[in-house]
């Protein structure tokens, strides 16, 4: 085991930081010494990322929510979505037809989102997959419930 | 290649006290097949007549979208805990 394992445990066992977020640094080392082994073997350019394979969303309803006044309470959710599932998703929307289309960048538009959904392109696609591999969107509600969106 | 999922769990029931089953996707899919292959002369012939309008290319396209999305449900799962019910998806 190595160092960077041995300090992302301890860290675990001092509850700095949750299981969640342990088990997303751990895949992130070994993620980085595949690439590291793969780089001395040749096979594998620098640039190379190791792509995810899942799409996860988190939501933990906060130590507030016990005392929700609001109706029911906020619903822990746990969703891992495949990224292949993401990618025919993606692709699915250029199958859509034009009048679609334009409905759904009015409807874009009216939301303050400046994005034509015709511009999006197969190509485009793993640009897209990759970027939203890097990406991490870490929400902590009013009433103390946390989101998480990440890649793993 | 890639296959469509076998086997999905779904637990879904009142806290403590819901009831698991596995359906066999399995079955399901092969069922589509089945009726795939019969439908596949009329689809093929559809296909074919709409294919200079521009819309025989839409669906060839549209039922190789289908098969991709059938197959990359598998890993799906979906864990929701409410007050008072649970729902557990798992696709393997």
């Amino acid at each position: 085991m190595n160092d960077n394992k041995k300090k992302i445990l301890d860290m675990l066992a001092k509850g700095k930081i949750s299981v969640d977020e342990a088990q997303r640094l751990l895949n992130a080392v070994d993620a980085n010494e595949i690439g590291s082994k793969n780089m001395g073997r040749g096979s594998r350019s620098s640039d190379d990322k190791v792509k995810g394979k899942y799409l996860r969303v988190t939501i933990v309803p906060g130590e507030e929510s016990k005392n929700w006044e609001h109706g029911s309470p906020p619903d822990r959710v746990n969703v891992r979505i495949p990224m292949s599932l993401v990618r025919a998703g993606i692709k699915l929307s250029s199958l859509m037809p034009r009048e679609a289309m334009e409905k759904t960048n009015e409807a874009l538009h009216e939301k303050g989102i400046d994005f034509d959904v015709r511009n999006l392109k197969a190509e485009d696609i793993e640009k897209i997959i990759d970027a939203l591999g890097d990406a991490e969107i870490d929400i902590d509600g009013s009433h103390g419930e946390k989101v998480k969106v990440f890649v793993e | 290649m890639n296959w469509p999922p076998l086997w999905a769990y779904i637990k879904i029931g009142e806290k403590g006290r819901g009831f698991g089953f596995w359906v066999p996707l399995f079955l399901i899919g092969l069922s589509l097949f089945a009726l795939f292959l019969a439908f596949l002369p009329l689809i093929v012939f559809i296909i074919l007549v709409l294919w200079p309008v521009g819309w025989g290319r839409w669906m060839f396209e549209a039922i190789k979208t289908g098969y991709t999305m059938m197959c990359s449900i598998k890993g799906l799962k979906v864990d929701i805990q409410g007050p008072k019910e649970n729902v557990y998806i798992n696709v393997v």
